[in-house]
């Protein structure tokens, strides 16, 4: 609960402070506010709509009321609107505008532009975490046929991104789009060599010179498969030459899904401003970092889910055996892990996954002689442990970071395999998932021993949680929710590529016209929308086909052969 | 015949191979509208050939497009090809290079005579041409003695080939400016050596260090100039003769188009060169040609189509090696010789017969007695047993698939009077090769037998019906026995290969016709076996003696 209190400013103007922060200018407020409305104007004009994230003393308010038709504001404190509407300057703006504490009244179906109060996004990110989530997901976006839409993902060499891309192409797939990932993985040795190369320099401009290859080949797989979307993931070798000769010479969007915690990967910074649309699990400060980096599109996407591999199993009784435990924990050994595991040692615990090494404390407990674990057996120790316990990364051996700002995909994937989770507290947590609903949190040792104690011994309310968790899993948070939502934002960023994505599929009905060939047009018709203009697909259904050869099956076979320059 | 349609879809050197078939169709058919249509990136040589009327290209780059564009362009772009293909109504269709593109888009045009591998509506590959199923069968044994792809394309078409045919006209144009270009370095009245040392691929180019050390022991020569010649690829090289600086040494890298290459080509003495492009346009202008074969070249197929020819070749059983092969020693360049390479040279401008080389073998090209080109021994020397047999094999081939040859000459004869000419084939053993060649026979025999017995059987009776079926299942067993015996004698498996494309291309209704068409496939395979059986023995030293 956030503490309100009201003060007055140097000019006179009273002045919300909230946990001893002031929301306004403590000297101005009204010159402040009237400077935010008129550089926030000059930005959007002609805008009609403008919902306002934060009410507080509405002085970033008012000015807009003669110049925009309509405003809606959006206020997260309950006793903030109160104390706003005991403010006699405000009186205009209740009048004027819709002022609303629920994030259901918030607009939908139209285009309109966000002015959010500065002060509002730095002390409340979890809410203003929300506000842009119910937004986007009530904002209508323009009827796209996936089916048509080409995505190309390009994956990282290696780490566990490399994973998230294999589910995000495994979303897009499931989605209708026609997808195609280029995986990088084999060229691991070659920067491993590099990265092995004493001298650092020397090393580092090697690992450019991959980077520019591994690029090059990039651009050959876009001019063979045409992609509507470039999907990178964290750590995609691309150099910053080949997103600007993507975005001169093609129609291609580029996305880049950057999931990682941005402090620890400074790389973003060479790359903000190139990309159609960046994507982050974190938000708050380094949204505001990517916005002094010339990064315009900004969104905050979460990890997730992969519903196919994370699920609820019917383990064999070998496995239940192999895999189960009182608690356990699967992932890196982080200096904070090992710290807090250490001190669990009493229970029945297992621990699971790589860089364990080195803790005589931990060594009994280290399953497997500290060997990565598959994502398929990862979601057995899920279903398998009566406890997960969840507890996010840290290079320190503090074991908690109080302002851990993003959400690991652990916490959907036992999630979403039903599992039952003991997780570290986290502010993003607000307004997504209910505490005691989806999963229990902890916020000290002794917090997460009684915890320990207390749901080994209900083993009902266990399952309670887990389940109701899995439905919310399920229900919002799947790598395919991810994708569509990135779909949508991509679209609400770019409305003119919705109208370009129906060209190929005009071109193909103009040619097929043209043509005037019924046995083809039929054929074209039978296959997926998704194969309608590939020549390999097309092809491999012809050969498939059976019956007498006909002349367009010829003509498709023929023209296959030069695109493989047989 | 009016109008005949040529499909060669492949890169220049290919093209030029086909000036036989061309010139071939065209003294058989005098009159006929000959038409090639060919890949317009390569097309342009086909400006330089006689006897034809018209050519017709696709443009790869507008069929798969671009960035941005989508396919369907592409698609519209071939089909109106073939629409104006079957617009013109032709005749016949020859497609003499294996080619799946033009095996489909032979398939859609609608002529009633078609020469070589096409789709069938059935979805099959058919092969109408027997000498597209040598060609293919011929494949396995790669380097082995065998034809010159000019005959080969020639004889896919039904025509024969003839060294007169083999000529391309560089145009006007282009001879005034080789003239000039002579002219201008001097070169008028003097002995001319050309050089071109590039190659498609570094594995068939000689060390551009030794083309310069040969050069330098020509220069040597007064009265003699060397002109160097290379196109885009060869720009690479220059650096390797930049420093060569002698008033008759002419450097033409990178500097001639297409047509003033012929040119000046036909205006050489002698042209030292890998197997290249420009190998075989100097011997389509009479050019006589030193030809330096290497790594995966098999100068059988691809050598000099141009009688007096000269080939040399490292004397080296990995030579030649498959296409695909990363080499770690080239041994087969190392052994040729600066010494070897610079004394040929000299015994041809001399006018003389260039010694062998030591560690080499140094080939002459020349039209054998079936009127096919085939390359000898410069100077008669001994031949391996090896080698025999696959002349030996060669004449087979050359029995079996030559239409018209004249029953009332002895073959054979003509073929081991002719062979004794440039071998001493005298004291070999082919014991293994008969033995061989014995147990193959047999396993044929019986298959043939086998056929025709079941061609015997009259369904009717049930009893019938069932023993069909055994027979046909034992027939299936025998024939993949005979080509498990065939794979693993390995000297004779272009034969069963043979045998198995011309079956797999049988098409008719008639179940009668076509065991009877079976049944002379392998009786040929047969037939075959015994006249190399013959021929073989005929060599072999315990039967001769």
């Amino acid at each position: 609960m956030h503490r309100l209190r009201i003060e007055t400013a140097r000019d006179g103007s009273p002045v919300p402070i909230i946990d001893d922060t002031s929301i306004h200018s403590s000297y101005h407020p009204r010159d402040e506010g009237e400077k935010l409305a008129r550089r926030f104007l000059a930005e959007h004009t002609g805008c009609g709509h403008v919902v306002v994230f934060g009410l507080a003393f509405g002085y970033h308010v008012l000015p807009l009321l003669d110049q925009v038709e309509h405003v809606t504001v959006y206020e997260p404190l309950p006793q903030m609107i109160e104390a706003a509407r005991a403010q006699s300057h405000l009186t205009p703006v209740f009048e004027r505008t819709t002022v609303t504490g629920e994030l259901e009244a918030l607009p939908a179906g139209e285009e309109h532009a966000v002015l959010a109060l500065p002060s509002y996004r730095r002390l409340l990110p979890q809410e203003w975490s929300a506000f842009q989530q119910a937004l986007s997901a009530r904002a209508t976006t323009p009827d796209i046929d996936l089916s048509g839409l080409r995505v190309l993902i390009d994956y990282p060499i290696y780490g566990g991104s490399h994973t998230t891309a294999r589910y995000a192409q495994n979303a897009l797939r499931r989605l209708g789009c026609q997808v195609r990932g280029l995986d990088n993985a084999y060229a691991d040795g070659m920067l491993q060599r590099i990265l092995a190369v004493p001298d650092g320099e020397r090393s580092s401009q090697m690992s450019g010179q991959l980077t520019a290859l591994l690029s090059q080949l990039l651009w050959e797989e876009c001019v063979s498969f045409r992609p509507h979307l470039i999907l990178f993931l964290a750590q995609a070798p691309v150099s910053p030459e080949l997103l600007k000769t993507l975005r001169e010479k093609t129609d291609a969007l580029t996305a880049f899904w950057f999931v990682e915690d941005y402090r620890r990967f400074a790389y973003w910074r060479s790359y903000a401003g190139l990309f159609d649309g960046f994507f982050s699990i974190q938000t708050g400060v380094f949204e505001r970092e990517l916005l002094t980096h010339g990064e315009k599109h900004y969104a905050y996407l979460p990890m997730a889910a992969d519903e196919s591999v994370m699920r609820r199993l019917d383990l064999t009784s070998a496995d239940s055996t192999r895999f189960g435990a009182d608690i356990a924990f699967m992932g890196a050994g982080y200096p904070n892990r090992r710290a807090l595991f250490a001190r669990l040692a009493s229970y029945d615990l297992k621990l699971w996954g790589t860089g364990w090494e080195g803790e005589p404390a931990l060594t009994p407990l280290v399953q497997n002689g500290g060997a990565r674990v598959s994502p398929e057996d990862t979601a057995k120790i899920y279903n398998a442990t009566k406890i997960n316990i969840n507890l996010h990364s840290s290079m320190n051996a503090e074991l908690f970071e109080p302002d851990g700002d993003f959400i690991n995909p652990r916490t959907f994937e036992i999630m979403a395999c039903g599992g039952f989770q003991l997780v570290d507290r986290r502010h993003l947590f607000e307004g997504v998932f209910v505490e005691g609903e989806d999963f229990v949190c902890f916020d000290s040792l002794p917090d997460l021993r009684d915890k320990i104690d207390y749901y080994l011994a209900h083993p009902e309310e266990r399952e309670r949680i887990a389940r109701n968790g899995q439905r919310k899993a399920l229900n919002h948070h799947t790598y395919t929710h991810r994708m569509q939502s990135m779909l949508q934002q991509m679209l609400r960023w770019h409305p003119d590529w919705a109208h370009r994505l129906g060209d190929d599929a005009r071109r193909r009905e103009a040619a097929l016209d043209e043509i005037g060939d019924p046995d083809l047009c039929r054929f074209i018709m039978s296959r997926p929308a998704a194969e309608r203009d590939d020549i390999e697909a097309l092809s491999a259904a012809v050969r498939e086909r059976q019956g007498s050869l006909k002349n367009f099956e010829a003509t498709l076979m023929a023209l296959e052969t030069f695109y493989r320059n047989e | 015949m009016e109008r005949i349609l040529i499909l060669n879809l492949t890169r220049m050197g290919d093209l030029v191979q086909m000036l036989g078939l061309v010139g071939g169709l065209r003294r058989r058919w005098p009159q006929a509208r000959i038409d090639v249509l060919a890949m317009k990136a390569f097309a342009g040589i086909l400006e330089r050939f006689p006897h034809i009327d018209n050519v017709l290209t696709l443009d790869d780059t507008r069929l798969v497009g671009t960035l941005g564009e989508d396919m369907w362009s592409g698609y519209r772009e071939l089909k109106q090809s073939v629409d104006a293909l079957n617009a013109t109504d032709y005749d016949y269709v020859v497609s003499p290079v294996v080619s799946i593109q033009a095996a489909w888009i032979g398939f859609m045009l609608d002529v009633k005579r078609r020469s070589g591998m096409f789709f069938n509506a059935d979805r099959q590959q058919t092969i109408t041409s027997e000498w597209t199923a040598f060609h293919l069968a011929n494949e396995h044994h790669l380097g082995d003695r065998t034809f010159n792809l000019v005959d080969i394309f020639a004889r896919v078409g039904g025509v024969g080939a003839k060294p007169e045919d083999f000529r391309l006209e560089p145009g006007e144009e282009a001879e005034a400016k080789a003239a000039e270009t002579w002219r201008e370095h001097g070169l008028d009245g003097r002995q001319v050596v050309g050089v071109h040392c590039g190659a498609s691929q570094s594995n068939k180019a000689w060390e551009p260090e030794r083309f310069r050390a040969v050069i330098e022991k020509l220069l040597l020569h007064p009265q003699r100039s060397v002109v160097l010649f290379g196109g885009y690829n060869e720009l690479a090289l220059t650096p390797y003769f930049e420093s060569l600086r002698h008033p008759n040494f002419v450097n033409l890298i990178g500097r001639s188009g297409l047509a003033d290459l012929v040119a000046m080509l036909a205006r050489l003495d002698l042209l030292i060169a890998n197997d290249t492009g420009p190998m075989h346009l100097a011997a389509s202008m009479d050019t006589p040609i030193l030809n330096i074969s290497l790594g995966p070249v098999s100068m059988w197929e691809t050598g000099p189509y141009l009688p007096g020819a000269v080939v040399i070749q490292a004397d080296i059983p990995c030579h030649p090696c498959a296409f695909d092969r990363v080499c770690s020693h080239l041994d087969c360049h190392k052994l040729i010789t600066v010494e070897a390479v610079s004394a040929t040279a000299e015994s041809m401008l001399a006018g003389h017969t260039p010694e062998a080389a030591p560690g080499a073998l140094t080939w002459r090209a020349r039209i054998d007695p079936f009127g096919l080109l085939h390359c000898v021994p410069v100077r008669k020397r001994p031949i391996e047993a090896r080698d025999l047999f696959f002349e030996c094999k060669r004449a087979v081939w050359a029995m079996t698939l030559l239409p018209g040859l004249d029953e009332k000459i002895d073959w054979v004869k003509v073929f081991t009077e002719d062979l004794a000419q440039h071998y001493d084939t005298g004291g070999l053993d082919m014991s293994a090769w008969l033995s061989m060649l014995a147990r193959l026979e047999e396993s044929a025999g019986a298959l043939t037998g086998a056929l025709q017995d079941l061609a015997r059987q009259r369904p009717g009776a049930k009893k019938s019906i069932d023993r069909i079926h055994d027979k046909w299942s034992r027939i299936k067993q025998m024939k993949e026995e005979l080509f498990a015996l065939g794979r693993d004698t390995n000297d004779c498996y272009d034969l069963f290969l043979y045998a198995r494309f011309r079956e797999s291309s049988l098409e008719s209704d008639d179940f009668t016709r076509l065991t009877r068409d079976t049944i002379e496939i392998y009786a040929g395979l047969c037939l075959q076996l015994q006249a190399l059986a013959r021929l073989t023995r005929s060599y072999n030293a315990s039967e001769t003696e």
